[in-house]
């Protein structure tokens, strides 16, 4: 991204934050500086005295310079989870959804191994998600990022891959009750936690053979070390006395292990999952109850039929928690396990 | 029901390779929310998101936000090569006069933008922790802490609570803080001046060797002292084994007799390419014009030079007896009250008043008046002495600076004071000589400051400063500087210097120092100009020149101390002898190190 491509989203950004919070910015596009007034609150929240400040991309003695590398982005980040809710409540209204032979759409999108299902009925229903929006970041010795999006089937409680819903273009707010946050955000943070290691696959790849060669320095320069406190001293022409020999290999060993004990801490990835917005979307959709049976024992589960992927959800992995459309089932219960979770 | 309890607040894995990965889950009070945001308000969030990633690319943060210093090229290029290719651990080992401490506080200020650190721990020789302090607080607006000098500094919880600490190397590796140093975790540690750790039988270079830190920076413009194995012991500090062990690097690389010349050059070359950058000065092509100075001694006239009698005789009477004997260094130090030497006692004035008061004679009778303001309402002597100092409206050197103005006929002249004090008093000077001029101190805002600097580069030939002057403003377009009264710290001097000699500058520069006979600034002229011929040297220099005092006090503090030891002008020359001696020494020291490592590097290290 060009400078003055990052300039104008900062540009940009700056001005809905003004708005947004209330306040009124006058900063016309070929202007090097502007003029902000916002309640004293939030002037206080973004580390300015009064009400009215200059804002300028770069160059300000006093008022709201807006940079990368300054305070302007955490002071930001302050005033949003401030004043800001990041928490929104949406419906999409209008999805045709059908209704046909559901034990054949049921047939067709699961496998159920060693259990029989049977589908009781079908009912036209919204359908509940959470869409979380994490920052994610893995430190090590060096920094690895990301923003990430999980959406959640509240009813489900799967992650499924329903992303971009926001950016629907026949969204309608909801007043009235939204669910509680943590009846999904385990489960999201648990599964960006998995997705992150899979992105960040090169980094930590990267990070692995650093370690390696720096553990296998340190390895080769303790071992020298070693080797020459057990060689006799040329000059000298007597063989160090056995106790003091022992005493300088423990020394030398010693070392090494506190140097690699700093080494593994030095690499070892500290990971930060923190939410950066959560949406509640209630989509048209169908819900499909069926029966497992499984030698004895019989269990019901409701089946998720979204309008906009026109398919359904999986179910989740008693396990590992993921969703899966192949399963297994334990053997005196019904709990549905996937393969890999079977198989392991 | 089918769901399987997951602990994400802290929930851990393992890579492949078997690195422990440990998620935390910061709630930040979402689970308490509504949800009555609207779309554009998430939507806000999400490009607050994006804007937070955008920091880790391709750029560097730490150009960002900081006003007025100037950045070269090669020190930004240091920075990228520290980040990427040296994993934060280097021997910045620049040429003096390239801008070492300047590429350390750019990376710090990185680390810290990027969150890759938050503890940091630096290193420096006594006689270096104002500077450096200035540095960090005025150029970069990083706060550190100064460790009191009382038992809280032997404590672990001080080291472990403190986030930025600077410290002097000498008060850090004595008494019980090497262990309380060590047992805290830092993210980075900065040594200045790191030839002091050469030897690793000595404390420091074992304080350094235990310390736990992620990333590290050593600073030197003269790595090898004496020998290559100095080279060895600095950089196993940094990453050992690199060079493999001390027996190992001898055989390899060492030749009996001749430390300039090192077996297996190339191969030497190539291993220090990965832990240490030098720039040199032609690499970097930065040649400054020569520069000149000459020192202008003011002959005082009978009143000006019965104040000048008068006041020492009477510091000398309210000079605690034990004040100048006292065997404490008397170091920068945060809690001042804390410093017992400062406390006034009876009858007598803490070393603060009279340095206070001698600095203002060697400025200005109306500083002097001005100094002994507080004083009067207690003394009557005093009093009587302000009256007097208060009675001389010219100093000599008033007469002295209009004949050097008059003949700098067609210069830009910058004029230093050390006080706003005398700063007026040069004002009114120079308006009833009918000099164009315009001021420019530490009281004025960011726009005047930009305007008189405006006036100076497009209107007027003279620009009048205090100590603060000019930084971070462009003034090398100026070619003359008067010194007008002069600072007891050489670094303050080369600071001053520095303002106009630097990168940039393509006229002859021409220094004047003014002082009155007899006085105190003049000895101190001597001692810099005759002795170690400072104002011939490279900037940074001196600073490389002070840092091998490593155990003496701030300069300023030498100066003080030895006024107040000695009890007449003879004696006082003496101890100015002496001076001189100690950092001849310490200048020779320094230039055969630098020889050295001139013949060891060459021209054309990378
Ligand atoms: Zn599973």
């Amino acid at each position: 991204m060009s400078a003055t491509e990052v300039a104008s989203q900062l540009r940009d950004f700056t001005q809905r934050l003004i708005e947004q919070t209330g306040g009124i910015i006058d900063w016309p596009a070929d202007q090097p500086r502007g003029t902000a007034l916002v309640p004293e609150d939030i002037a206080s929240s973004l580390g300015q005295r009064g009400e009215s400040f200059p804002v300028a991309l770069s160059g300000l003695d006093a008022g709201l310079s807006v940079d990368l590398g300054g305070e302007f982005l955490d002071a930001a980040a302050r005033t949003l989870a401030t004043f800001v809710p990041a928490h929104g409540v949406f419906a999409l209204p209008s999805l045709p959804v059908k209704k046909s032979s559901f034990q054949s759409v049921v047939d067709q999108a699961f496998g159920w191994q060693n259990a029989r299902c049977s589908v009781l009925q079908g009912v036209v229903t919204p359908i509940v998600y959470h869409t979380w929006w994490f920052h994610v970041t893995l430190r090590s010795e060096d920094i690895w990022e990301t923003l990430a999006e999980v959406t959640v089937n509240c009813d489900g409680r799967t992650c499924c891959s329903l992303d971009g819903l926001l950016d629907a273009m026949d969204l309608q707010p909801v007043s009235g009750v939204a669910r509680a946050p943590d009846t999904t955000l385990e489960i999201a943070a648990s599964h960006v936690q998995q997705r992150a290691l899979l992105a960040a696959r090169p980094f930590l790849n990267r990070m692995e053979q650093r370690l390696e060669r720096d553990r296998q320095r340190l390895r080769q320069y303790y071992r020298a070390l070693s080797r020459e406190a057990a060689a006799p001293n040329r000059r000298v022409k007597t063989a160090p006395c056995p106790e003091q020999l022992a005493a300088r290999q423990r020394a030398v060993t010693l070392e090494l292990q506190r140097k690699l004990a700093e080494l593994e801490e030095r690499y070892a990835f500290d990971g930060v999952v923190r939410p950066a917005a959560l949406a509640e979307f209630r989509v048209p959709g169908l819900a499909i109850d069926v029966r497992i049976q499984r030698k004895a024992a019989t269990r019901t589960f409701r089946l998720f039929w979204n309008g906009i992927q026109k398919r359904l959800e999986p179910l989740r992995c008693s396990r590992c928690g993921q969703g899966a459309y192949n399963l297994w089932f334990t053997n005196d219960e019904v709990e549905p396990i996937c393969i890999p979770c079977h198989d392991a | 029901m089918d769901v399987v309890q997951l602990t994400p607040e802290v929930a851990a894995y393992r890579t492949p390779g078997g690195i422990p990965v440990r998620f935390r889950l910061e709630d930040r009070g979402f689970c308490s929310s509504q949800g009555q945001a609207t779309r554009d308000q998430l939507a806000l969030h999400l490009t607050l998101g994006r804007l937070q990633l955008l920091r880790g690319f391709d750029r560097l943060l730490c150009l960002e936000g900081v006003n007025g210093v100037e950045h070269l090229p090669h020190q930004i290029e240091t920075v990228r090569k520290v980040l990427r290719r040296f994993r934060g651990r280097v021997l910045l080992a620049d040429e003096v006069g390239l801008g070492k401490t300047i590429e350390a506080c750019l990376l710090l200020r990185e680390y810290l933008l990027r969150g890759l650190a938050r503890r940091i721990l630096i290193l420096v020789p006594n006689p270096l922790v104002t500077q450096w302090r200035d540095e960090l607080e005025g150029k970069f607006g990083l706060d550190f802490k100064i460790p009191p000098r009382t038992a809280t500094s032997s404590r672990p919880e001080f080291w472990q609570s403190t986030d930025r600490v600077l410290v002097s190397t000498s008060f850090a590796r004595t008494g019980s803080r090497p262990a309380a140093i060590a047992a805290a975790p830092w993210d980075i540690v900065v040594v200045d001046e790191a030839h002091h750790c050469k030897n690793p039988q000595t404390k420091l270079w074992q304080l350094v060797n235990s310390l736990q830190r992620r990333y590290m920076f050593l600073l030197t413009a003269t790595p090898v002292q004496n020998n290559l194995v100095e080279l060895y012991n600095l950089l196993t500090l940094l990453e050992p084994g690199h060079l493999q062990t001390a027996q190992d690097f001898k055989r390899q690389f060492v030749r009996r007799g001749n430390p300039r010349d090192p077996r297996n050059r190339h191969r030497l070359r190539a291993l220090l390419g990965e832990v240490m950058i030098r720039n040199t000065r032609s690499l970097v092509q930065i040649d400054l014009p020569p520069r000149y100075a000459q020192t202008i001694v003011a002959v005082p006239g009978p009143d000006e030079r019965q104040l000048h009698d008068a006041v020492h005789r009477y510091l000398r009477q309210r000079t605690p007896p034990d004040a100048a004997t006292s065997p404490r260094h008397c170091a920068p130090c945060e809690e001042d009250a804390a410093c017992e030497e400062d406390v006034p006692r009876e009858r007598g004035l803490s070393r603060l008043q009279i340095r206070s008061i001698l600095a203002a004679l060697g400025s200005h009778p109306t500083a002097v008046a001005d100094s002994l303001e507080k004083i009067s309402a207690a003394d009557p002597e005093a009093a009587r002495l302000r009256q007097l100092a208060a009675r001389i409206t010219h100093s000599a050197k008033d007469e002295r600076l209009l004949e050097l103005l008059r003949d700098s006929h067609g210069h830009r002249v910058l004029i230093f004071v050390h006080s706003l004090r005398t700063l007026h008093r040069v004002e009114d000077l120079l308006t009833d000589a009918g000099f164009r001029f315009a001021t420019f101190s530490g009281e004025q805002s960011r726009a005047e400051k930009d305007a008189a600097v405006e006036r100076f580069r497009d209107e007027v030939p003279i620009l009048l400063c205090t100590d603060a002057g000019g930084e971070g403003h462009n003034l090398q377009f100026a070619d003359t500087l008067i010194n007008y009264d002069l600072p007891w710290n050489p670094m303050r001097i080369e600071q001053r210097i520095g303002r106009l000699h630097r990168y940039g500058q393509t006229q002859d520069v021409f220094v004047f120092n003014l002082c009155t006979e007899n006085s105190l600034e003049s000895r101190i002229l001597a001692l810099l100009n005759d002795k170690i011929r400072m104002f011939e040297l490279v900037v940074g220099e001196i600073g490389s020149i002070l840092g091998n005092l490593d155990d003496g006090d701030e300069f300023e503090s030498v100066v003080l101390r030895m006024w107040m030891k000695a009890g007449d002008e003879r004696q006082l020359a003496e101890a100015f002898t002496s001076l001189g001696d100690a950092l001849l020494d310490a200048q020779s020291q320094y230039l055969e190190s630098k020889e050295l490592d001139d013949a060891l590097f060459g021209e054309d290290f990378e």
